[in-house]
C-alpha cells in the first residue's frame, strides 16, 4: 500500500493511470454500440435499416480517432512516466531499469506500440468503408474493433499490474545490465553487424516490395523490419546516439540530454509500419507507395544519421 | 433526371405503432422543370422532397438522380450529394441569428478549398440573385421574415446546386414577400434549374412556368 | 480547413456566452492546479540549488539506535582515503527557546576556514570577519529575526549553555533573502561559541562533512567509509534528493483535498458542457446537416469548437497562476506548503516554469473534456433529419 501511494504520488503516473482508465471506459461505450451492430446487421439489409447502423457507427469511429489521439499522448507520457519514476527506484537510471523491474514490462511496451499503429489502421478502414459503395468493410470494421478492444483492454490491464508491481525498496537492473555489453548473439547466432546488414537489406526489399506491389511479401517484410528495428535500434545505433559502446538503451534517447530524438525515431517507426500495412490491407497505388517509401526513408535517415556523423568526424566505428 | 420507382416509406414509432407514409410512388422530373407537389398536410409530399434530397431513405423503391441511385449513399456520399446537388428552402428559417446574412452563407462554402476571393464572389452572387445584398453585413436576427427568407434562399444557391426543393417556402410569409419568392424561383429556372415545390398555398396555380403538378393524397400519387 | 477554422472563429465570438460559464469555470480550475504546480517546482528548484551545494556524504555517530557525537579524530582518518577532496567536523544543534517553545538551529562556523557548503563559502565573502569576531556576533535567518523582533530581543540574546552558564550573543546581521527556505530559523556564529552554548566536548563534533573530487568514485567512496567505522550512519546526498523528490510529489492528505475538488469542479464542468451541447448547439448542427456537412465533419468541428475553449481557458489559468505565485507570492495556498512547525517563513518563489508538469495538467484537463461532448455531439447529429427540418 505504501508502494501504491509513492507510485501514485508521481503526477504522471496518476495521469497516466486516470486518463487510460478514462479512455477504456469510452471504448467500452464503443465495445457496446458495436456488439449492438453486429448483432443486428444482415448481408441483404435494406438501406434504411443499413442507415440506421451507419449512425451508430459514427460513435464507435468517433471514440476511437479521440482514444487514438489520447493513446499517442499516452504512449509519450507513459515514456515520460517511467524516466521521472526511474529517480524513485534504487537501480533504475532511465527507463529500462523501470520496465524491466515492473512485471510484464517490455510485454506492456511492445502492445503500446502495437496497438497505436492498429489504431491508426482501423481509423483508415473506417475512412473507405465510408467513402466506399455499399460500405464495403462494415462487418469487418467492427470485427476488427472487437479484436482492437480486447488488446487495449489487455493493455490497461497490464499497465495498472504493472504500475502497482514496481517497487521503492527492491534494487533493480540498469541497462546496461539488461541490454548486456556483452551479448553479441542474436538470430540465429548472427552477431550485430550481420543483423544490421540484414536490417538495411530488408529496408531494400521493403521498398523493393512496394515498387512491385507484392502485399503478401511487404507485410512479412515490415513485421520481421520491426523486430530487425528494435534490435538494431537497442545494440548498434543507440551506441552511437550515446557515443558509448557499452551504452545499449532503447529508452535513454527519449530523453533530454539526447533532444528527445528517440519520440521521433520511434514515431516515424510508427508511421512507416502503418503506411506498409495500409498498402497491405488496401492497395498499393502510386500515392501509398509513395507514402511508404518516404516513411521508411525518414526513419532509415534519423537512426542512420548519427552514426554516419560519427564515422565522418572521427574516422572510426565505436 | 429523377426517377422514383415504387417508393413506399413506413414510419414506425416508439410503441411499435407503424404508418405507412408513401405507398407505391412512382414519377419522373426531367431537368430544368418546375414541378409542384400538391396535397394537404400529412399527405406525403416533405417526406417526398426529404428522400430526393437524401435527408432519409425509403423503406423501399429506387430513387434515381442523375442515373445514380442515391438510396444506397453512405452518410459520405448523401452528404456531398446534398452540399453539390441539393437546395432545401423550408418555411422556418433556420439561419445562425447571431451572424451577418452574408456570414450565413460560409456553412456552404467553407466545405470546398476555395480562396477568400472566390468565396467572397460566391456570396455576392447569390445575395444578388435573391435581392439580399443590400442587408449583407446585418445581422440576421434584426431581419424581417421576408428578408430571412430570401436569406436562406441565398445560402440554398450560393452553391450553384442543379434542384431546388422547397418545402412550404411561403407559408410564413406575406403576398408581397411570396410574390417576390416566385420570382426568384422563376429566375432559377431560366438558369437551368430544376424546381421541385411542395405547396398548397393558391399564389402557385396556373403559373404558365409550372411544367407539373402531381397531386399527393394519403401517401399515393392520384 | 482556413475557411471552416475561420468560420468556427465567427461561431465562437458570436455566441461567446454560451461558453462563459464554462471559461470561467474551467479557468478557475486550471488556475488552482496550476499555482500548486507553480509553488513546489519553486520549491524543488530551490531545494535542488541548495542540494548542489551541499557535501556528498555526511557522516553521523550511530549507537544503538542513538546519535551521538562524532570524534574529531575521523577527520584525518577520512582525509586518507584517496578521492576525498575535503572534509570538515560540522558543529550544529537546536536551542530550545522553552517559553515560547521554539527551536533555533544553531551552525558553528570556522571563519577562516574555505566551507564545503557553497552558500556558507558566499556569505563568508562577503562579511568583514575581524569586526564579526571582535565580540561575540551571530548572524540570524529571517524566521529568527522576525521572532527576535516579537519577543524585543532586538540587540542581542542570552543563550543558557548545558553547563548553566550564560551567552550574551550580539545580532550582527540577517541573512540575505535570495533563498530563505532552509535558512528561515538558522543562526550562525563562531565555532566554539557554538561548541559552547550547544555543549559539545572538545575532540567532538556534531557531524563530520565529505566532498569528493571525482563523482563516478562515488560508490567506491561510500563503500570505504561504511567499512571504517560499524558505529555510523552515512547519509548520501542522493538520499537527500530521493527524500526530497518524494516530498514534493504531492504526499499527504492536503493533496487529497485539493485533488478532490479539483475533481468534483471538473465533473461539474463536464456535466455543464454535456447538457449545454444538448440544448444550445441543437439549431447550429441542424443548420449545418441540412446544407451538407458529413457527421463526422460535425463531430470534428464541435470537438475543435471546444478544444478552442478549453485551451483558451488552459492558457488563461496557468498565466494567473503565474501572477498569483511568483507576482503575489500565492497567499493562502503556500500556508499548505510551507506550515512550519517550527517558525513562519515568507520566501518569495523563485520563478520557475515546470514545462512536463503543464502539459500534463493540460492533458488531465483538455482530453477528458473533449470526450465528454462526443456522445452528446453524436445524438444530435444522427437524429432523423426529417424530424428536424420540419
Amino acid at each position: 500500500m505504501d508502494t501504491l501511494n509513492e507510485i501514485l504520488s508521481s503526477p504522471a503516473i496518476s495521469l497516466e493511470l486516470f486518463l487510460s482508465t478514462f479512455v477504456l471506459f469510452f471504448l467500452s461505450i464503443a465495445l457496446y454500440f458495436s456488439v449492438y451492430i453486429l448483432l443486428k446487421y444482415k448481408k441483404d439489409a435494406t438501406s434504411s435499416q443499413q442507415y440506421e447502423l451507419e449512425k451508430k457507427s459514427f460513435l464507435l469511429s468517433s471514440i476511437v480517432k479521440i482514444s487514438l489521439i489520447v493513446y499517442i499522448f499516452l504512449f509519450g507520457l507513459f515514456a515520460f512516466s517511467i524516466d521521472d519514476v526511474s529517480a524513485l527506484i534504487p537501480g533504475a537510471m532511465c527507463g529500462a531499469g523501470v520496465v524491466g523491474s515492473g512485471e510484464f514490462g517490455t510485454s506492456l511496451v511492445a502492445l503500446k506500440f502495437i496497438a497505436i499503429i492498429l489504431s491508426m489502421l482501423w481509423i483508415s478502414i473506417d475512412i473507405q468503408d465510408q467513402k466506399g459503395e455499399n460500405f464495403p468493410y462494415f462487418q469487418k470494421k467492427l470485427y476488427f474493433f472487437l479484436f482492437l478492444y480486447f488488446l487495449l483492454f489487455l493493455t490497461w490491464l497490464l499497465e495498472v499490474n504493472f504500475f502497482m508491481s514496481l517497487s521503492m525498496e527492491e534494487p533493480v537492473l540498469c541497462c546496461s545490465n539488461i541490454y548486456k555489453a556483452d551479448t553479441n548473439s542474436f538470430l540465429f547466432g548472427m552477431d550485430i553487424v550481420e543483423v544490421v546488414v540484414l536490417f538495411y537489406a530488408t529496408y531494400l526489399s521493403i521498398l523493393i516490395s512496394t515498387y512491385l506491389q507484392k502485399r503478401t511479401l511487404l507485410f512479412f517484410l515490415s513485421i520481421v523490419f520491426l523486430y530487425l528495428a528494435y534490435i538494431s535500434i537497442v545494440y548498434f545505433f543507440s551506441t552511437y546516439i550515446y557515443e558509448l559502446p557499452t551504452h545499449k538503451c532503447p529508452y535513454c534517447i527519449l530523453s533530454k540530454e539526447y533532444y528527445f530524438i528517440g519520440y521521433f525515431i520511434y514515431a516515424s517507426l510508427i508511421i512507416a509500419t502503418y503506411y506498409a500495412l495500409y498498402g497491405v490491407m488496401f492497395s498499393l497505388k502510386t500515392k501509398t507507395q509513395k507514402k511508404i517509401v518516404i516513411a521508411y526513408s525518414v526513419f532509415i535517415f534519423l537512426i542512420s544519421l548519427k552514426y554516419i556523423y560519427y564515422y565522418l568526424i572521427n574516422n572510426t566505428l565505436l | 433526371m429523377i426517377k422514383l420507382k415504387n417508393i413506399n416509406k413506413i414510419f414506425t414509432d416508439n410503441n411499435q405503432q407503424s404508418f405507412q407514409a408513401l405507398k407505391n410512388l412512382s414519377l419522373e422530373i426531367q431537368k430544368n422543370e418546375c414541378v409542384l407537389l400538391h396535397g394537404s398536410s400529412g399527405s406525403g409530399k416533405t417526406t417526398l422532397l426529404h428522400i430526393i434530397a437524401s435527408l432519409m431513405k425509403p423503406s423501399d423503391g429506387l430513387v434515381e438522380v442523375n442515373n445514380k441511385n442515391i438510396v444506397s449513399f453512405s452518410d459520405y456520399h448523401a452528404s456531398i450529394y446534398r452540399h453539390k446537388t441539393i437546395a432545401y428552402i423550408t418555411q422556418s428559417f433556420y439561419l445562425f441569428d447571431a451572424l451577418s446574412v452574408e456570414q450565413n452563407l460560409l456553412p456552404c462554402l467553407v466545405l470546398e478549398t476555395l480562396t477568400p476571393l472566390e468565396i467572397e464572389q460566391k456570396i455576392s452572387q447569390a445575395l444578388s440573385l435573391a435581392n439580399i445584398a443590400h442587408k449583407a453585413k446585418q445581422k440576421v436576427s434584426t431581419l424581417s421574415g421576408g428578408e430571412k427568407q430570401r436569406c436562406i434562399i441565398a445560402r440554398a444557391i450560393v452553391n450553384n446546386p442543379e434542384i431546388i426543393l422547397c418545402d412550404e417556402p411561403t407559408a410564413n410569409l406575406d403576398k408581397e414577400n411570396s410574390l417576390h419568392f416566385m420570382e426568384v424561383m422563376k429566375k432559377l429556372k431560366k438558369r437551368g434549374k430544376t424546381i421541385v415545390i411542395a405547396t398548397h398555398d393558391p399564389i402557385f396555380h396556373n403559373l404558365e412556368w409550372v411544367d407539373k403538378t402531381f397531386y399527393i393524397k394519403d401517401g399515393y400519387l392520384e | 480547413m482556413l475557411n471552416k477554422f475561420h468560420f468556427l472563429l465567427l461561431l465562437l465570438i458570436n455566441y461567446r456566452k454560451k461558453h462563459i460559464a464554462i471559461f470561467f469555470l474551467s479557468t478557475m480550475l486550471v488556475a488552482i492546479l496550476a499555482s500548486v504546480l507553480f509553488i513546489s517546482s519553486s520549491l524543488q528548484k530551490d531545494i535542488n540549488i541548495t542540494l548542489e551545494q551541499q557535501a556528498d556524504f555526511t557522516v553521523q555517530h550511530f549507537r544503538a539506535g542513538h546519535l551521538l557525537d562524532t570524534p574529531s579524530s575521523w577527520i584525518d582518518e577520512y582525509l586518507n582515503i584517496p578521492g576525498v577532496a575535503n572534509v570538515e567536523g560540522r558543529i550544529y544543534g537546536m536551542h530550545y527557546y522553552e517559553p515560547k517553545e521554539q527551536y533555533f538551529m544553531i551552525i558553528g562556523v570556522d571563519f577562516y576556514d574555505k566551507q564545503i557548503v557553497k552558500g556558507m563559502q558566499e556569505l563568508i565573502e562577503n562579511l568583514d570577519v575581524e569586526k564579526f569576531l571582535a565580540k561575540k556576533n551571530m548572524i540570524i535567518g529571517a524566521g529568527v529575526k522576525d521572532f527576535f523582533d516579537k519577543y524585543s530581543y532586538t540587540k542581542y540574546y542570552t543563550f543558557r549553555p548545558p553547563d548553566r552558564s550564560k551567552e550574551k550573543v550580539y545580532i550582527y546581521d540577517e541573512f540575505p533573502k535570495e533563498s530563505t527556505i532552509l535558512t528561515n530559523d538558522m543562526i550562525i556564529m563562531d565555532k566554539p561559541l557554538a561548541r559552547k552554548i550547544l555543549g559539545i566536548k572538545d575532540g567532538f563534533v556534531t557531524d563530520i562533512i565529505l566532498k569528493i573530487t571525482n563523482q563516478n568514485e562515488y560508490q567506491k567512496i561510500y563503500e570505504k567509509l561504511i567499512v571504517s567505522h560499524f558505529d555510523t550512519r552515512i547519509i548520501t546526498k542522493k538520499d537527500i534528493a530521493k527524500h526530497y523528490k518524494k516530498l514534493f510529489n504531492y504526499k499527504g492528505g492536503i493533496f487529497m483535498v485539493l485533488y478532490i475538488v479539483a475533481i468534483v469542479t471538473f465533473l461539474l464542468i463536464l456535466y455543464q458542457r454535456y447538457s449545454m451541447v444538448q440544448n444550445s448547439d441543437v439549431k447550429e448542427i441542424n443548420i449545418l446537416r441540412s446544407v451538407g456537412w458529413q457527421v463526422n465533419e460535425i463531430i470534428s468541428f464541435k470537438l475543435l469548437e471546444n478544444f478552442i475553449v478549453a485551451f483558451v481557458a488552459y492558457i488563461v489559468g496557468v498565466i494567473f497562476a503565474y501572477i498569483y505565485v511568483f507576482f503575489l507570492g500565492a497567499p493562502v495556498l503556500r500556508n499548505i506548503f510551507l506550515g512550519s512547525a517550527n517558525l513562519q517563513i515568507h520566501p518569495s518563489f523563485i520563478a520557475v516554469v515546470p514545462t512536463s508538469e503543464l502539459i500534463i495538467l493540460f492533458g488531465i484537463f483538455v482530453l477528458p473534456f473533449l470526450l465528454a461532448i462526443v456522445i452528446p455531439v453524436w445524438r444530435l447529429c444522427v437524429r432523423d433529419m426529417s424530424e428536424v427540418l420540419r
